[in-house]
C-alpha cells in the first residue's frame, strides 16, 4: 500500500480486513482534470480484488452523491478492466469551466484526491 | 524504432526541460506542447492588441539555447508554439537561425483559424455546443474560432524535409502521430496503428505527468527536482514503450502510465481525434524494465467527419481578493468578512452575477467534501465575483482593504498586493466543423 494511503486516518488493510469499510484511497489512486465544464476523475485500483470491490461499490451514483454541490450534471462511469481502472465523466461540474469558474480549483485538479477520501461501506464479496 | 521526447507539457513548464533531455538521452524528435484549452483565446486577445500571438518561450528559451545542438544531432522539432500566429513564430525562428549562420528548414501548419467562417456557420445553425447541444446565442460575439487539426499536415511538412514544424492548434496527440506517419508511412486507414500512435501522444503530451509528476499513487518515494521527461519509443508495428532517461528522477510504472492514460478523457472506448477513433479501454500495459512500460493492443476505427472547434469570446469580468485571518476562531472571522462583502455589494447596488467565498485552509480545494475541523490556526478568505460590468467589479476591488480596520480582528496580509482588479473572462464554446469546410496548409520558410 502506498505511503499517502497510509496517511488517511482510518484506512483498512486490504488483505486482513478486506470486508471492512475503507477509504477509496486505501485501495486506489487516480487523477482528475477538465474539458470545458466537464470534469473527469480517473480511478486506478491497486489490485484485482480492489477492482472488483470498486466495480461493485464505486458507482456513478456514489460519485454523484458524494460530490453534491460540486457536480451539477450527470455522472457516467466507464470501465477499463485491462488496466483495472475506471473513468468518471461528470457533466456541469466546474462552475462554468476554466475561464468562467470562480473556484480556486478552476480545473478540478484536486477532485481525484477528494474522491480518495470518501469512505466505502463494508463489503460482502 | 523512433524515439519522441516530450520537452514541454504546457506553457509554463520548466524552461530547461529540453536541456535535461538532450544531456541525458538520445531521441529523434522533440515535441513541445504549449496550448491549453483557453490559451488560443488569450493569444488572440494579445495578438489583437499588437502583442505576440505565439509562444515566445519557444524562440527565446528553446531555440536560442539549443538550435545548434538540435541540428547537429538531427533532432526534429514539432511544436504547437505557433498559437494564433505560426507565420510570425516561424519568421522569428528563421531570423534567429540566420543570425547564427544556420539554415534549418522550418515549416508552419496553418488553416486552423476559422474565425471568418463563424457568421456563415451561425446562419446555418451549425454551431451546437458539444456539451449542451445549445446553439450559439446571438449575444455571443466570437473573437476567435479555431479547429483542432490532425496529423496529416504535420506529416506533409516532415515529408517535405522540415527540421522544425510549427503549428497552430492541432489535436495534442498529432504532435506525436505526425512524425510516426512520416517515419513509418502508415496508411490513413491503418486505424489500430493510428490508435497506438495516438495513445503514445496522449501519454507524453503532458510531459512529467506520466513520469511520476502529480502521481497520486506512491509519490512520497519519488525524486522530483531531477524528474525525467518522457520518451515514447514506437516501432513500425505500433508497439509503444514509455520511458525516461536513465538516472533521472520520477518513475515510469504501470501506475503512473494508467493515471495519465485516464487524464482528461471522456469515453475511453471512443477517444476522438481527427485521425482516428481510438479505444483506450482495450490497451494492455506491461513493465518491460526499470522505468519502461510497454503499451499494446490499442484499437482504432474511423475518425469523425468533423474537427473539434473552439470559439473564444469575452464573457464579462471576474475578480478575486484574499484576506488572512488568524486563530482563535479563524474560520468564523473569515465567514463574517464574507458576509460583510455581500452586504456591501447590496448597499452599493453593484451589478454582480455570481459571488463565491472559499476558505483556504478549509475548503478551497474540496468544497462541500471538506470536513470542518474544530479550529484552524489560520484561514485565508478568498472572495471571488463575476459580472458584466468592469466598473462595478473595480469598485468591489476597493472593498477588501477597508476590512483590515473595519471588520473582524486578527486580519493581515494586505500590504503590497494592492487592490484586486477585474480580469476579462475569455470563455470557450466547444463545437464541431465539417472537415470538408477546412483546408490545412503547409508553408516552408528557408
Amino acid at each position: 500500500m502506498s505511503e499517502n494511503s497510509r496517511s488517511y486516518d482510518d484506512h483498512c488493510e486490504p488483505r486482513e480486513n478486506r470486508a471492512k469499510s475503507c477509504r477509496v484511497g486505501s485501495i486506489a489512486h487516480g487523477r482528475s482534470g477538465d474539458k470545458g465544464n466537464r470534469l473527469n476523475i480517473g480511478v486506478v485500483a491497486t489490485d484485482s480484488h480492489a477492482y472488483n470491490r470498486l466495480d461493485r461499490q464505486l458507482t456513478a451514483s456514489f460519485v454523484a452523491n458524494r460530490f453534491e454541490g460540486i457536480i451539477d450534471g450527470e455522472v457516467t462511469r466507464y470501465r477499463l478492466p485491462n488496466v483495472q481502472a475506471f473513468n468518471f465523466l461528470c457533466e456541469q461540474a466546474l462552475d462554468g469551466g476554466g475561464a468562467m469558474s470562480l473556484r480556486y480549483d478552476t480545473q478540478g485538479k484536486t477532485y481525484a484526491a477528494a474522491l480518495m477520501t470518501c469512505r466505502l461501506p463494508p463489503w460482502e464479496p | 524504432m523512433i524515439r519522441i521526447a516530450s520537452g514541454a507539457g504546457f506553457w509554463g513548464d520548466y524552461p530547461d526541460a529540453p536541456t535535461r533531455l538532450l544531456e541525458t538521452a538520445e531521441f529523434d524528435y522533440l515535441q513541445l506542447e504549449y496550448l491549453a484549452e483557453v490559451t488560443m483565446g488569450v493569444l488572440s486577445r494579445l495578438s489583437n492588441s499588437g502583442r505576440e500571438g505565439y509562444a515566445t518561450d519557444f524562440i527565446e528559451m528553446i531555440l536560442d539555447e539549443h538550435l545548434e545542438t538540435l541540428l547537429d544531432r538531427g533532432v526534429t522539432v514539432v511544436t504547437n508554439a505557433g498559437g494564433v500566429d505560426p507565420e510570425t513564430c516561424a519568421r522569428e525562428a528563421r531570423d534567429l537561425a540566420n543570425r547564427r549562420g544556420q539554415s534549418p528548414l522550418i515549416a508552419t501548419v496553418s488553416g486552423d483559424d476559422l474565425t471568418d467562417t463563424v457568421p456563415t456557420l451561425r446562419e446555418k445553425q451549425r454551431l451546437a455546443h458539444l456539451e449542451t447541444g445549445e446553439m450559439l446565442p446571438e449575444s455571443i460575439n466570437p473573437m476567435a474560432a479555431v479547429a483542432y487539426l490532425g496529423s496529416d499536415p504535420i506529416r506533409a511538412a516532415l515529408d517535405r524535409g522540415a527540421d522544425i514544424v510549427i503549428t497552430g492548434r492541432v489535436a495534442d496527440p498529432a504532435l506525436t502521430l505526425g512524425p510516426l506517419l512520416h517515419e513509418f508511412n502508415w496508411d490513413g486507414d491503418a486505424y489500430d496503428r493510428l490508435a497506438a500512435g495516438t495513445v503514445a501522444g496522449h501519454l507524453i503530451e503532458c510531459g512529467t505527468q506520466v513520469t511520476g509528476g502529480n502521481y497520486l499513487g506512491d509519490w512520497e518515494a519519488l525524486s522530483f527536482p531531477d524528474i525525467g521527461y518522457p520518451i515514447a519509443e514506437v516501432t513500425a508495428d505500433g508497439t509503444v514503450t514509455i520511458t525516461k532517461p536513465a538516472g533521472t528522477g520520477g518513475a515510469v510504472t504501470t501506475g503512473t502510465v494508467t493515471e495519465q492514460l485516464l487524464y482528461e478523457i471522456g469515453d475511453p472506448s471512443a477517444y476522438l481525434t481527427p485521425d482516428v477513433t481510438a479505444d483506450f479501454s482495450c490497451v494492455n500495459l506491461a513493465t518491460v524494465s526499470d522505468d519502461a512500460v510497454r503499451v499494446t493492443t490499442a484499437r482504432g476505427s474511423q475518425p469523425p467527419d468533423t474537427y473539434k472547434m473552439t470559439i473564444h469570446y469575452e464573457n464579462g469580468y471576474k475578480l478575486a481578493g484574499q484576506l488572512l485571518y488568524s486563530r482563535p476562531v479563524a474560520l468564523k472571522k473569515a465567514r463574517r468578512a464574507a458576509t460583510i462583502l455581500e452586504h456591501r455589494i447590496d448597499d452599493l447596488n453593484l451589478t454582480i452575477k455570481q459571488t463565491r467565498a472559499e476558505y483556504i485552509g478549509h475548503n478551497a480545494s474540496h468544497g462541500p467534501l471538506a470536513p470542518e475541523e474544530t479550529d484552524y490556526n489560520e484561514i485565508m478568505l478568498r472572495f471571488a465575483a463575476r459580472g458584466p460590468s468592469r466598473e462595478d467589479l473595480r469598485r468591489l476591488g476597493m472593498e477588501f482593504a477597508p476590512l483590515s480596520v473595519a471588520g473582524p480582528p486578527a486580519v493581515t496580509g494586505l500590504t503590497g498586493g494592492g487592490r484586486p482588479s477585474p480580469q476579462p473572462v475569455i470563455d470557450t464554446w466547444p463545437t464541431t466543423i465539417l472537415k470538408t469546410a477546412v483546408s490545412s496548409e503547409v508553408t516552408l520558410y528557408e
